[in-house]
């Protein structure tokens, strides 16, 4: 059966603007729990409740994921109430930081609090069928739905004659074969069939449950190599962050100067690093400075690093560690982080030992920026850095990349799990169906529905009926 | 010459099989005057394959025909020479009745049902056609040229359209053993423009018990303690027969193999599509090769009679091959077969023709039920037959149509699924089918369906109060669990503790120990004496289910809710899909053929996609601003 769901009845969300470069980004909320939804993952500035938000107003706020109790992101939030709101019905917005990860990170935690993905089309044709638009903009929906799941359509096709779709497929398989055993039991008690043990019902969802969880884990991955990875150079002034920076991009890009605080604004550029797209950012130079313009870019080149998802730590390896540079060293995270002793050409007076206090050996490099001397190393650190030694690609068939397939992952998954539970607890089988039903709906969002059909096609086809 | 017969009925059915006695007594006992037409009057009721009723799916649709205060299930109580529950240690969901009928038994009792009924009239006819004015059924015509009118028309043919039966490679013209077929009733439905297509079925040899080794089978007995099919019945109090258990082995399938080249099915003589779940016994061999035996359960056929229905080896194979294969079975090994088992192909109309109502779509007043609608089954049938029924006399009196939806009734699930997917071998009912399978059960189709039933004038006064009865019985009852609390006391403790559960440390409801998946009623009335009263009651497994299985009919509750919003957008009848740009042409086609009803009718057709459904939806909301619009152009 298609799956429908009528309007109001179910809250959507999506990312109103361009995924990308923009420095704020919309997430819109819409549907009648819109604010409930929003409550689970916005604190506002006072002590008031997101309930108490009125219709078309500015709020500050912060988004915070409520399992880690971690604050996502600053954001501007404004509620417009049914039915003085695009669709007519209760809309929630988010403004949020833009780029890539902050507004996807937003995304993903409203989806787990109760919102679904919108469909192409969707907050037009909610708009319309709340009758937020005249009869004349009718065929004009029409168009909008059209076109854009036309065009879903294409790389649904696309998708379809990939690898993923044949895997899914593989897991569909599997759950249907377990349902057929299922099924059969209660449809056919008087059929001299002979079940699966339940011990081997077991061992194989156990392992569909842990082959799914293997692809869940290439979505990272396979995020990294489809939107690549937003990497901060951070250093103290004048360690040559720039020429660094010149060296991966292999062109002049940034103003270098022997001036200390050269660098005030925000250079970004893409560069590819054994396949993985870095996006890089050279920061202003970190020191206590006196200099308010200075100031401010110190500040922001702090923010910069705490979002990055790599960051390049750069020190002067020709003088002496300073507090400055402990500064920085003491501001990242290591594990997502590569440590750069620059200036290699000069006399080293800067030692591993020296550092290895703070950080661990094995990610740090040496470089010479001018001459370009430990650049293929310090590439291949980052690779390490962001996908392990051993990438958890390797041997996986499939990578996914849409939060959508990740979703439909997690759900079949939970469902499995679901099954497996009540199979511990001796439900009879008719409850066992409802959590196998689930998974292979889930699934069937990625590629398909499967129907009654094909689950009695399955129990023909496994076992001899005909009482 | 026509004769024109003069009194006028405002209901004919044609056919008196399983679908034709409830689309008979339906309309009558709705006050429609109603007319049964059937080539043979000593045929009526007659269970034509395996002399059994229900089972996990059948079950639930005959206990629906009695809740709605259809006759089946009163048949099968009154003329069961078995009662067998199915299921029991599973879940009330899919816990289901079966019975052996006495096969003649049966027959008597709806030939007598129906004289009973005064609005009823019986004739032996053969109908060869229908009289139709402005695409509107207004009667029929017989082969001896007789004209009988009526308002409405229940067409329910069973097998007989064009029916012709295989023993081996002989075949003979025939609706059933015996029986000649109906001829040109089939092509009066291709000539009004219906589009036929073939099927096939088979029966089993029937056998001597006389013949029949029963000291070395095995023996299954019937339940001692059966349980009614029909809700106005509290007991069963009769004798009942047992069924023997016996194998097909590995000389019985070589005698089968070998001899495929003499069977219709393996030559190709037959056409039609069997049903993948009565496969016969060739095909069980041929599909499933590894498999060393196949069970063949020894059915009585009735009290008055020693013919036994074999039921697991229905054969087409020649004669000879029938008694040899068979005579290979331990216990059968001198076994006579009193009449040849026989695969028989006949014409059905595809459903998605019809209406939710069973009305068709090409002629107005003119309804199918049964197997002419690709099913089989007397179960299937007899719910078709109700449904169809029903209609047909709502529609005379002018009153709204009685449509049931998937989450109400299995009957909702069997006609959704013939009229929006149509069927491409005889269709029967599996729980499997229902999305809703935890709410449709045997034991609460009376709370689903029996207030409908009354309202529509079929359930009668006496059985409509019980009815009240059982309800309010099972609301205090699931109130009581609610309110009474235990309190942890040593006593309590230790009986717990003996039946494996843990425990109390605080006060609990009743309700919340019955919740414990290790306690049931039984165990409750350790610590709750007045539980004991309640097992086995008529409301014991509606509330152990409504308690024990809360969460999970949440969860089913919730979709259901879901379901039931995009089913209740209505698409008028009229609804022109053409006119509708969004839509490729397949789509347009698609609808226009099935011409759905509500949303979600439109949203299960095999190939519509969810945005077509956006796109649809768009229409319909456009259709509703439209008609306000004019009608406020209209007021001003």
């Amino acid at each position: 059966m298609a799956q429908i769901s009528l309007p109001n009845e179910d809250t959507i969300a999506a990312i109103a603007t361009p995924t990308g470069e923009g420095g704020i980004a919309v997430i819109r909320i819409s549907g009648k729990n819109s604010l409930e939804v929003v409550s689970k993952i916005l604190r506002r500035g006072t002590e008031e409740s997101v309930f108490e938000m009125k219709s078309h107003r500015l709020y500050r706020g912060q988004v915070i994921d409520p399992v880690l109790e971690k604050v996502v992101d600053n954001v501007l939030c404004v509620f417009m109430k049914s039915p003085h709101s695009y669709t007519g019905e209760d809309v929630v917005e988010i403004h949020s930081h833009g780029g890539y990860l902050v507004p996807k990170k937003i995304l993903e935690l409203l989806f787990k609090h109760g919102a679904r993905p919108a469909r192409p089309g969707e907050f037009t044709l909610r708009a319309f069928l709340n009758g937020k638009m005249d009869l004349a903009q009718a065929e004009a929906v029409v168009d909008v739905v059209n076109a854009q799941t036309e065009e879903g359509l294409k790389q649904a096709e696309l998708q379809l004659e990939g690898v993923l779709s044949e895997q899914i497929g593989e897991f569909k398989e599997i759950v249907l074969d377990t349902l057929a055993e299922v099924e059969a039991q209660v449809d056919f008690p008087e059929e001299d069939i002979d079940p699966i043990l339940r011990e081997v019902m077991i061992k194989h969802t156990k392992e569909l449950t842990e082959r799914i969880d293997k692809l869940l884990a290439t979505y990272e991955e396979g995020r990294i190599l489809k939107n690549g990875v937003y990497t901060a150079i951070l250093g103290k002034p004048n360690v040559g962050k720039s020429s660094l920076l010149n060296q991966l991009l292999m062109k002049e890009r940034a103003i270098v100067s022997p001036y200390p605080g050269t660098t005030r604004d925000f250079i970004e550029e893409t560069v590819d690093v054994k396949g993985i797209p870095l996006r890089l950012v050279d920061t202003a130079g970190l020191r206590a400075s006196s200099n308010e313009i200075e100031k401010v870019g110190v500040e922001l080149a702090k923010k910069k690093a705490k979002e990055a998802e790599l960051i390049i730590a750069v020190v002067d390896g020709s003088g002496k560690l300073d507090e400055d540079d402990f500064e920085v060293l003491k501001g990242i995270e290591p594990s997502k982080s590569v440590l750069v002793i620059n200036k290699s050409d000069l006399t080293i007076k800067v030692t591993e030992e020296d550092i290895s206090g703070f950080f661990p050996k094995e990610r740090i490099v040496k470089t010479s920026a001018k001459l370009g001397s430990g650049i293929e190393e310090l590439k291949s650190k980052i690779y390490e850095v962001l996908l392990g030694r051993n990438s958890r690609m390797e041997g996986a068939e499939v990578v996914i990349t849409e939060l959508r397939h990740k979703l439909a992952l997690e759900k079949t998954n939970e469902s499995l799990i679901s099954f497996l539970e009540a199979l511990e607890r001796g439900e009879s089988p008719e409850f066992l169906a409802v959590d196998l039903r689930l998974a292979l709906d889930s699934l069937g969002e990625i590629t398909g529905e499967t129907t009654t059909e094909d689950v009695l096609g399955r129990i023909f086809s496994k076992f001899c009926i005909g009482k | 010459m026509a004769i024109t017969y003069t009194k006028k009925h405002q209901v004919i059915v044609i056919g008196a099989g399983h679908a034709g006695c409830e689309a008979a007594l339906a309309p009558a006992r709705m006050g429609c005057k109603t007319l049964l037409l059937t080539a043979n009057i000593d045929t009526i009721g007659l269970m034509s394959c395996n002399p059994s009723i229900g089972g996990v799916g059948k079950g639930h649709l005959v206990k629906e025909i009695d809740a709605l205060g259809g006759e089946m299930g009163k048949a099968a109580d009154a003329t069961a020479i078995q009662f067998r529950r199915l299921n029991t240690r599973k879940g009330a969901a899919v816990q289901a009745t079966r019975i052996q009928a006495d096969r003649q038994a049966y027959k008597i009792y709806m030939r007598k049902v129906l004289e009973a009924e005064k609005n009823i009239d019986i004739k032996q006819r053969m109908v060869e056609g229908f009289l139709v004015e402005g695409g509107k059924v207004v009667g029929v015509k017989t082969n001896l040229g007789e004209h009988f009118f009526a308002d409405a028309v229940v067409v329910t043919p069973g097998t007989f359209p064009n029916g012709l039966m295989h023993i081996g490679l002989t075949q003979i013209s025939a609706g059933r053993a015996g029986e000649a077929p109906a001829v040109g009733i089939s092509d009066s439905f291709e000539s009004l423009g219906f589009k036929i297509g073939r099927l096939k079925t088979g029966t089993p040899p029937r056998l001597d018990g006389r013949t029949v080794n029963w000291e070395i089978l095995e023996v299954q007995p019937g339940d001692s303690d059966p349980k009614p099919f029909s809700f106005s019945n509290d007991r069963i109090e009769r004798e009942q027969l047992p069924c023997y258990i016996t194998y097909t082995n590995e000389k019985s399938h070589q005698v089968i193999r070998d001899n495929l080249h003499k069977s219709p099915l393996y030559s190709g003589v037959i056409k039609g599509i069997g049903p993948r779940y009565c496969p016969s016994i060739e095909d069980k061999v041929v599909k499933f090769p590894d498999k060393e035996r196949h069970q063949i359960f020894l059915e009585p056929e009735g009290v008055a009679t020693y013919e036994i229905y074999p039921n697991g080896i229905s054969t087409s194979l020649p004669l000879e091959v029938q008694y040899e294969f068979i005579r290979t079975i331990r216990g059968l090994e001198q076994v006579e077969i009193m009449r040849p088992g026989y695969a028989v192909e006949y014409d059905f109309s595809d459903p998605t023709q019809l209406k939710p109502t069973l009305e068709t779509k090409i002629i107005e007043n003119l309804f199918f039920a049964g197997q002419i609608n690709g099913t089989t089954g007397y179960e299937e049938a007899a719910s078709q037959g109700l449904i169809a029924g029903i209609n047909a006399a709502l529609l005379v009196k002018g009153e709204e149509p009685l449509i049931f939806d998937r989450a109400e009734a299995y009957i909702g699930i069997l006609i959704d699924d013939l009229v929006t997917k149509g069927v491409d071998e005889p269709y029967r009912m599996f729980t499997s089918r229902a999305e809703y399978r935890l709410i449709l059960r045997e034991d609460n189709a009376d709370l689903r369906l029996r207030e409908k039933g009354y309202k529509i004038g079929l359930v009668k006064e006496g059985d409509f109060e019980s009815f009240l009865d059982k309800k309010r019985r099972i609301r205090e009852e699931l109130d009581r669990l609610e309110n009474t609390k235990i309190l942890p006391n040593s006593k309590f403790n230790e009986i717990l503790l003996q039946l494996g559960s843990s425990q109390l440390k605080k006060p609990q409801t009743l309700k919340e120990i019955l919740r414990r998946p290790e306690i049931s009623y039984n165990e409750l009335s350790f610590i709750d004496p007045p539980s004991r009263a309640f097992i086995g009651s008529d409301i014991f497994s509606q509330v152990e289910m409504e308690v024990k299985y809360e969460g999970y009919i949440q969860k089913q509750m919730e979709q259901v809710d879901k379901f039931k919003q995009i089913e209740n957008i209505k698409i008028p009848e009229s609804f022109s899909y053409e006119s509708i740009p969004g839509l490729s042409r397949e789509i347009v086609q698609k609808l226009s053929r099935i011409r759905p009803n509500s949303l979600g009718q439109a949203s299960r057709i095999s190939g519509i996609t969810p945005a077509a459904i956006s796109v649809l939806m768009v229409y319909l909301k456009r259709k509703e601003l439209q008609s306000k619009e004019s009608y406020s152009s209209f007021i001003s």
